[in-house]
């Protein structure tokens, strides 16, 4: 067996591993995959909803908010303008008598969260993106969480609003699978993101840890590694669903990945002493060695695939300047098949495993008649892009160092 | 600041049952490799036992008072498709190699054997009845010490198929350790790869499509006009 096959070798056992790792989990906190626990007593929240140039969705968002399911006493919200361009303000005012507007100059995101923290004089903090609003009974399912004097963040399920294209089908799939995994990630200890649309912070310890980080390109990641540096724990509901408007073009969807991919870089970065240190639990010891294997593995894979596709356009070119024709034998033979073949096998029965518990734990049934596009493109189409995007990002990080953008 | 839990117990389990499904995985890898090459040492025992029947028919016909050349003739022209299927199998089979198989090793010396065999057996039917076949003696090796063996290996599969029943090709993978491969290589007087030998020709390095076009046109003109004469000396 050459060096490359051992490779791949290894790759497959990464991945079965992974795999089996997840379905361990789960098996063992069946119980907790769809339950959380009962509210003990109503928590006063607060919800920062920090918009630039979002005319068009904000007004819903806030609707949304006011319209949840919740005690209206215990329930603040608070809109951060952040010098926006467009009509953002007009409509935040159309709700002044019933939400605190904060209007200022455009500094970024993270400032314009760290501005309204300081008005905060809640128990909770919700962040939520103003292209996304949550369900009615949002808040709800995540409060029995903060009996717990170590949940300092509680994550929700984001959904998508729409799946009309084809760069939307893709990630109606991928947001499906990452509610399942979000959700064992919580159970095995090791979330590493509150994602910006739906995410609850504990007042206190944001204030004590300085807010939002203002140099990261992910703030909601940096203040996950946060906590979980310092022990504390973040769980995950996937009975608060938040829907959130996914980019329509590849474009967009690109440079909102070269964002994420960047910044989970740099908060690796930022906190690699959790490394290999015990002390920070199953997040350090086995979780960020694992994805940092993940992440070579993919990008390796993507090249290795990549060569191999152009290898084979050339040989099929060489064969037709040879023969001036390219004979076409769409016969397989057993001699053709080896041990690859059934690892791949495997991983398709894998994935599609996987898929079947996304749609469980994200409350969605099989249409395969209506969403064949969507599972379709994520097991094609998908992991080739996710692996570009990881190579963009590095050159990315390579080229252009610490500009932050929204 | 409170300590974190490790779940150890949970990652060794996964370990350990992936270590086995791998296990399982290679297992099976390692059945289809088994069950490849029993394909292909079917498929030699086959041809072999067809050799064999076809070296009895010539020693009969030899023998008897009047030759059926005829009979011997449409037995050479069955074995030709047989000795391209057995090629294609032991090519996909080494283009697909992921775990390797002490048994192919022998398998495709005993291959050798019988490609040679079967060689020296036309060599005789031709000494008897004259031609009925082109045959091509197609010595190659790996693509480290050959890189233009797999061009030449396309243009020949090209002029097989075409010449489905009149061209004879024995690919001889000269990388092989085994004698009757060394008498071969001084005999022709083999220094570097590819060499084709059609008839009395020696044809040394690569050869493109309109090269080997005009040599093998020449050779398939005669036997189809009837002109049996030995091809290979």
């Amino acid at each position: 067996m050459i060096f490359i096959d051992m490779l791949y070798i290894f790759f497959f056992f990464i991945m079965i591993f992974s795999a089996v790792l997840w379905a361990i989990v789960y098996y063992k906190n069946l119980d907790k995959v769809t339950n959380d626990p009962p509210v003990d007593k109503i928590r006063e929240v607060t919800f920062l909803v920090p918009a630039y140039n979002e005319e068009d969705c904000v007004g819903e968002t806030i609707q949304r908010l006011l319209d949840l399911d919740y005690p209206e006493e215990a329930l603040d919200i608070i809109a951060i303008n952040d010098g926006s361009e467009d009509g953002t303000l007009e409509v935040l005012k159309q709700f002044e008598d019933r939400i605190k507007i904060i209007d200022k100059e455009n500094t970024g995101k993270a400032d314009s969260m760290n501005v309204a923290l300081e008005e905060v004089d809640t128990e909770l903090i919700a962040s939520m993106d103003a292209d996304s609003y949550p369900n009615e009974d949002f808040l709800k399912n995540m409060m029995g969480y903060f009996k717990d004097e170590e949940v300092t963040g509680v994550t929700p399920a984001l959904k998508l609003v729409r799946d009309d294209n084809v760069v939307e089908k893709i990630q109606w799939t991928e947001y499906i699978y990452q509610i399942f995994l979000r959700k064992i990630f919580s159970l095995f200890d090791v979330q590493y993101v509150l994602p910006g649309p739906g995410s609850i912070y504990r007042t206190d310890f944001m204030k004590e840890t300085g807010g939002w980080r203002e140099d990261t390109h992910t703030e909601d990641m940096e203040v996950a590694f946060r906590m979980m540096s310092k022990r504390k724990r973040i769980e995950n509901t996937t009975n608060s669903v938040v829907w959130t408007d996914p980019p329509s073009r590849i474009g967009d969807l690109f440079r909102q990945r070269m964002r994420w991919y960047r910044g989970y870089v740099e908060n690796f970065m930022k906190y690699r002493g959790m490394l290999f240190d015990p002390k920070s639990g199953n997040l350090g010891m086995f979780f960020l060695p694992l994805n940092a294997v993940w992440i070579f593995m993919l990008v390796f894979l993507l090249t290795h695939v990549t060569y191999n596709i152009l290898l084979m356009g050339y040989q099929a070119l060489r064969t037709y300047m040879l023969l001036g024709y390219y004979p076409i034998d769409l016969t397989i033979t057993i001699q053709e098949l080896h041990l690859f073949h059934i690892f791949i096998a495997f991983f398709f029965m894998i994935g599609l495993g996987m898929i079947f518990l996304s749609l469980f734990s994200a409350g969605e049934r099989v249409n395969m008649k209506e969403r064949w596009l969507n599972y379709l493109t994520f097991f094609t189409i998908y992991p080739y892009m996710f692996a570009l995007f990881w190579v963009a990002s590095f050159y990315g990080m390579a080229k252009d160092r610490g500009r932050i953008r929204w | 600041m409170v300590e974190k839990n490790l779940n150890i117990g949970t990652v060794i389990l996964a370990v350990t049952v992936t270590v086995v499904l791998m296990g399982g995985i290679f297992l099976m890898g390692t059945r289809l490799s088994e069950e490849k090459v029993t394909g292909i040492e079917r498929e030699i025992t086959r041809f072999e036992i067809e050799r064999r029947s076809q070296d009895i028919s010539r020693q009969l016909a030899e023998n008897l008072p009047e030759k059926n050349c005829d009979a011997l003739e449409v037995a050479v022209e069955q074995t030709i498709s047989d000795t391209a299927v057995l090629a294609d199998r032991v090519t996909d089979y080494e283009d697909n190699v992921k775990l390797g198989n002490n048994r192919f090793e022998m398998l495709k010396k005993e291959y050798m054997n019988v490609l040679l065999e079967y060689w020296l057996l036309t060599e005789k039917v031709d000494e008897m009845c004259g031609s009925s076949t082109v045959r091509m003696l197609y010595f190659y090796s790996d693509p480290h010490v050959c890189p233009m063996c797999e061009d030449q290996g396309t243009i020949i599969t090209h002029y097989r198929e075409k010449y489905d029943d009149t061209l004879l090709v024995f690919p001889l993978d000269m990388s092989l350790d085994m004698r009757h491969l060394t008498i071969l290589r001084e005999t022709y007087d083999i220094e570097e790869y590819p060499v084709m030998v059609v008839g009395e020709d020696v044809h040394r390095g690569f050869m493109d499509m309109d090269e080997m076009g005009q040599v093998l046109e020449g050779y398939i003109e005669d036997v189809e006009a009837g002109n049996h004469t030995s091809q290979t000396t």
